[in-house]
């Protein structure tokens, strides 16, 4: 056996291309499953270690204004472990001519344990002189370069504060820093947290004794649900605008979604690579066993047992498996260290190490050696039924066949004769041509996915800030205005137009079925926040019942005319109904619409706004007026369109580089592929090749052949691999999809070209590789004797 | 006297294997004219497959000419090469080394079509026997009707020169009598230059001239005056 596996040696070396193909393939999948189960299990743990350390909270109270005893009636719930009151308001603020906005959190004046707790990065906490300290978010401090002890100046209710920056701090509850469920990007120059002394809160706020936010920590075991509805119920007086729990609030779902699709995708992404070279190995194999029938009869006739032969060839299969696995895993886990480093650079999670997790080698190399095993027994199994005297008989020639094609003789009478000999070959070997187009089905369906992934963002991109969000600003105002106050905004220089909107939290039901969403409330024909139909076009906003999301409509399953019960959190105006007037798309976020007029015939409340959209005569006067509207009264946050749109251009940078490792991945997957099989297959025909060649056939007439077989296996997989893409990207998206944000899934024209032309090039690319192979057939294996 | 269409002058051809140099064929010398049935007659080893090597432009020697239709192709280029045997050269195999893909009719057209002055592919097949096989494959057909299908692909371009390498070596006795009696009879109707290549000795007989190589150098050149019909040579 020793000597075999000598022999078994010089045959890997002849074919060192096909193998080493083979091995990047299997060294891919391995990577692939262990780094992207550790960047998994990383980011988990860590976020769960982060969550439970500084106490991230079960439930979320947000009031409108309320007495700080609140905490006393909350936390006399049995269930409750902890809570903590804060004031929690949003401001805006101006560094170095930008504007941004900072959400005002406040603490307790002496460190103690609290719910949401905050670890601080640098400097330190509150101390007890100055009540104007302040700890800013890690994250806005280095976005926008400022330092410890420099002052920052704030405007809260049109006064300047100012503020001495004493440290910095992160903090579970804003691992992934959106401002709210209407934005998808986190832009740290323009949106940070900031926390202040409770008493400073208190008195900047004019908020004596008051608080508006409470977080709860409930003992382990309490279903959320009942917990949310005592606690409803307990503030029922003091006007609950949201109660959310741990699954809803912004930055834990992201992070919980996105470890939630790493999951998947380490558990499906590498089975395509095992897959692809489970056929490669089934199909070398299959033809190395084929060819060597008079050795394995030889080997059978020495008195080999069927056994020894069968563990001989395998072990090409199993030293693909360990080579794989062991080159795999190092290369994994490298790759697992700098995607947990990538990843975090998204949600700056406190990675205290970076672990490599060797319990994924082993599924992973357990993975491989069942996947090469099984094609290897597969291929190998024939070896049980070649007898020793048979092998040693000549093979009889394998017979061509006619196929079904030449019965349409107006396109067989008009093909060459070199193509009916690419025809009938592929059709003769019709399983080995299906198998290798499933390496170019995956791959086509690869480059179209990650294709179709940029057009989709483009799509909405387009859609949302260029139909739906037709203003340039948006202002948002401190507290509930009327439309009457808006006047000052109007008149400012350049304003065009300016449509008041009111937007506040519900909770819609139907039946059991009942979701907190946002609720807004817009002018009846509005020209610059727009809503659209699911057909894209511009709608009216109805006066009496509301417009829902589509998505909303299912969550809810109701259908237009379906009456739905909504809960406001104004004190006293709890319960309404309201009639379901229309369908409509919305891309970011998760909302129902109705008109001004709609609202008040609700509420009663006439006109009133919590935030304005204007339209300016020209953008470039955009800072302008931000400049103005900063300095007035009122106004929390100024956010313009062009500011959303690049921080959402800059984070597609990393979309970018994905797309651009689906590529590489597609392009490799179709290489190894289509080469090792296309070397298998000049292998087979070398004396048929050598023939032709000395019946004076050129060489580029002899690589049309194999070439030719090539492009017309790539095209049919891209036959299948084109829809299959199609529903692969839809199924990816549909999946992605979340009450933040859904992408509607496009696919430009475009795309499907680049794609075929893409396919067609990695096989043009795979063709000239095999150039030398065909130069090197040589004329004089004519004269040999057929094996 | 007829011209020579093949001369082989002075033909050296060394083999690097490595630290050896084996040479295949020294000093090897003979023409062939135009219209001869031409045999090569030597054992194994004794470089035959030079000279098919080298005439049929599947190589280069060493050193020496060889010059065919007046040409010295010694200097082609692989392309040169290629091209010379696309047009002049007809070759037989012995293991007749068909397109499996493709019919006995197939086969012959393939080759047509490199031809400039081709022949008509059914009447080559007629001219063979094998009109009523003409679209059965090559594995649907015996070793003797293989070879005919080969011999009328080669045949079917109307070559300068048809080289045929141990013709029947893959046949039994009967099958290899009537394949060398359908070389002799295209020699003598239609005055096509054949040389076969081969070990068995007794073929010799039906030769206009016999060339004998041994250890590669020509031992001898024999000029037949009344060649035999193959249905007379016995082996």
């Amino acid at each position: 056996m020793k000597i075999l596996f000598r022999n078994l040696l010089r045959d890997l070396k002849k074919s060192k291309g096909q193998f080493i193909s083979i091995l990047i393939i299997v060294i891919l999948g391995v990577a692939f499953y262990t780094s992207l189960n550790s960047v998994f299990k990383n980011l988990s743990n860590s976020s769960t270690q982060y969550y439970e350390k500084y106490r991230l909270a079960d439930i979320w109270v947000d009031l409108y204004k309320a007495p700080a005893s609140v905490k006393d009636k909350i936390e006399s719930l049995p269930y409750v472990k902890m809570s903590t009151e804060r004031i929690i308001n949003d401001a805006s603020i101006s560094i170095s001519e930008e504007n941004a906005t900072l959400r005002f959190i406040t603490l307790p004046d002496t460190k103690r344990e609290i719910v949401n707790d905050i670890v601080i990065k640098s400097g330190r906490y509150f101390s007890e002189d100055d009540n104007n300290q302040c700890l800013l978010d890690e994250d806005f401090i280095k976005a926008n370069n400022l330092n410890l002890g420099e002052y920052i100046y704030p405007i809260i209710n049109g006064n300047k504060v100012k503020l001495k920056i004493v440290g910095s701090a992160k903090s579970p509850e804003f691992v992934y820093t959106l401002k709210d469920s209407s934005e998808i990007m986190a832009d740290n120059k323009k949106f940070g947290i900031i926390y202040i002394k409770q008493s400073f809160g208190e008195a900047i706020f004019d908020s004596k004794g008051l608080v508006n936010n409470i977080s709860i920590k409930l003992s382990d075991g309490t279903i959320i649900e009942t917990a949310k509805d005592d606690i409803k119920k307990i503030l029922k007086n003091y006007g609950v605008k949201s109660v959310i729990d741990i699954d809803e609030q912004i930055s834990s779902k992201m992070i919980s979604e996105e470890i939630k699709q790493l999951k998947s995708m380490g558990g499906s992404f590498p089975i395509v690579f095992f897959l692809v070279s489970s056929i490669i190995i089934y199909i070398m194999m299959g033809r190395m066993v084929e060819n060597q029938r008079v050795q394995i009869g030889v080997l059978k006739a020495l008195g080999f047992t069927n056994m020894q032969v069968l563990t001989y060839y395998m072990s090409f299969s199993t030293i693909i498996a360990v080579i794989g696995s062991l080159i795999g895993s190092v290369v994994g886990t490298y790759m697992g260290v700098g995607l947990t480093k990538m990843y975090n650079q998204y949600f700056n999670l406190p990675l205290s190490e970076i672990k490599v997790y060797g319990e994924f080698v082993i599924p992973a190399f357990v993975l491989t050696l069942a996947f090469s095993l099984f094609a290897g027994y597969n291929s190998c199994k024939v070896i049980f039924k070649i007898m020793p005297s048979e092998a040693m008989r000549e093979k009889s020639p394998e017979g061509g066949k006619k196929i079904l094609f030449e019965k349409i003789e107006l396109i067989w009478g008009n093909i060459s004769n070199l193509g009916k000999i690419i025809l009938r070959n592929l059709f003769r070997y019709k399983r080995r041509a299906f198998l290798t187009s499933l390496g170019i089905i995956f791959s086509s369906a690869l480059l179209l996915v990650a294709l179709s992934m940029s057009d989709s963002m483009n799509f909405m991109i387009e859609e949302q800030y260029g139909n739906i969000q037709n203003y340039d600003i948006k202002v948002k105002f401190s507290k509930i205005m009327s439309v009457e106050e808006l006047s000052s905004i109007k008149n400012i220089e350049h304003v065009t137009k300016l449509e008041p909107v009111l937007e506040t939290g519900v909770e819609i039901s139907n039946g059991w079925r009942s979701k907190e969403v946002g609720f807004t409330a817009l002018i009846e024909e509005p020209q610059i926040y727009v809503v659209e139909d699911t057909s894209s076009n511009k709608i009216d906003i109805p006066s009496n019942g509301i417009l829902i999301s589509e998505k909303l409509a299912n969550v809810l399953g109701v259908k237009v005319n379906d009456k739905v019960n909504i809960k406001f959190f104004f004190p006293g105006k709890e319960k309404r109904e309201a009639v379901i007037k229309g369908i409509i798309v919305q891309y970011i976020g998760l909302s129902a619409y109705t008109s001004m007029d709609g609202l008040n015939n609700m509420l009663g409340e006439g006109m009133i706004a919590s935030s304005a959209v204007l339209k300016l005569d020209d953008s470039k006067f955009e800072s302008a007026v931000k400049n103005k509207l900063k300095d007035m009264p009122g106004i929390t946050s100024v956010e313009s369109k062009s500011d959303s749109l690049n921080a959402l251009l800059k984070n597609m940078g990393a979309m970018k580089s994905s797309m651009g490792a689906m590529i590489m991945l597609a392009a490799i997957l179709l290489i190894a592929v289509l080469y090792n099989i296309a070397t298998i297959n000049i292998f087979e025909r070398q004396r048929e090749l050598a023939t032709l060649k000395v019946l004076g056939f050129t060489n580029n007439e002899i690589k049309k052949l194999i070439f030719n077989e090539n492009y017309i296996i790539s095209i049919f997989g891209m036959i299948i691999g084109l829809p299959f893409g199609k529903w692969l990207g839809g199924a990816m998206m549909a999946n992605s999809s979340t009450d933040s944000y859904s992408i509607p899934y496009v696919i430009e024209f475009r795309s499907y070209i680049i794609t075929i032309i893409l396919t067609l090039f990695f096989t043009l690319i795979t063709n000239l590789m095999l150039m030398k192979k065909i130069k090197s057939i040589d004329m004089l294996e004519v004269l040999k004797n057929k094996e | 006297m007829k011209d020579p269409i093949v001369i082989v002058k002075d033909v050296t051809k060394e083999y690097n294997m490595g630290e050896v140099t084996v040479k295949a064929s020294d000093k090897m010398s003979f023409e062939i004219l135009e219209g001869e049935f031409v045999v090569v007659l030597g054992p194994s080893g004794s470089g035959k497959s030079t000279v098919l090597n080298m005439v049929g432009g599947m190589d280069r020697p060493t050193s020496g000419e060889v010059i065919i239709d007046g040409e010295n192709i010694i200097n082609y280029s692989d392309n040169e090469l290629t091209m010379y045997r696309r047009k002049k050269v007809g070759f037989v195999f012995q293991f007749y080394n068909l397109m499996s893909n493709l019919t006995a009719l197939e086969n012959v057209e393939l080759v047509r079509s490199l031809s400039d002055n081709p022949l008509n592919a059914n009447d080559i097949m007629r001219d063979v026997g094998l009109s009523d096989r003409a679209l059965n494959f090559p594995a649907q057909l015996s070793g003797g009707q293989q070879q005919r299908v080969a011999i009328a692909r080669a045949l079917v371009k109307n070559p300068l020169l048809l080289l045929c390498d141990e013709p029947t070596g893959a046949l039994d006795y009967v099958t290899g009598k009537l394949i060398l009696k359908l070389l002799y009879d295209i020699n003598k109707n239609s005055n096509k230059t054949i040389v076969v290549i081969t070990h068995n000795a007794a073929i010799a007989a039906m030769a206009d001239r016999v060339i004998k190589v041994k250890s590669g150098t020509v031992e001898s050149i024999t000029i037949n005056e009344n060649p035999e019909s193959p249905e007379r040579i016995e082996w």
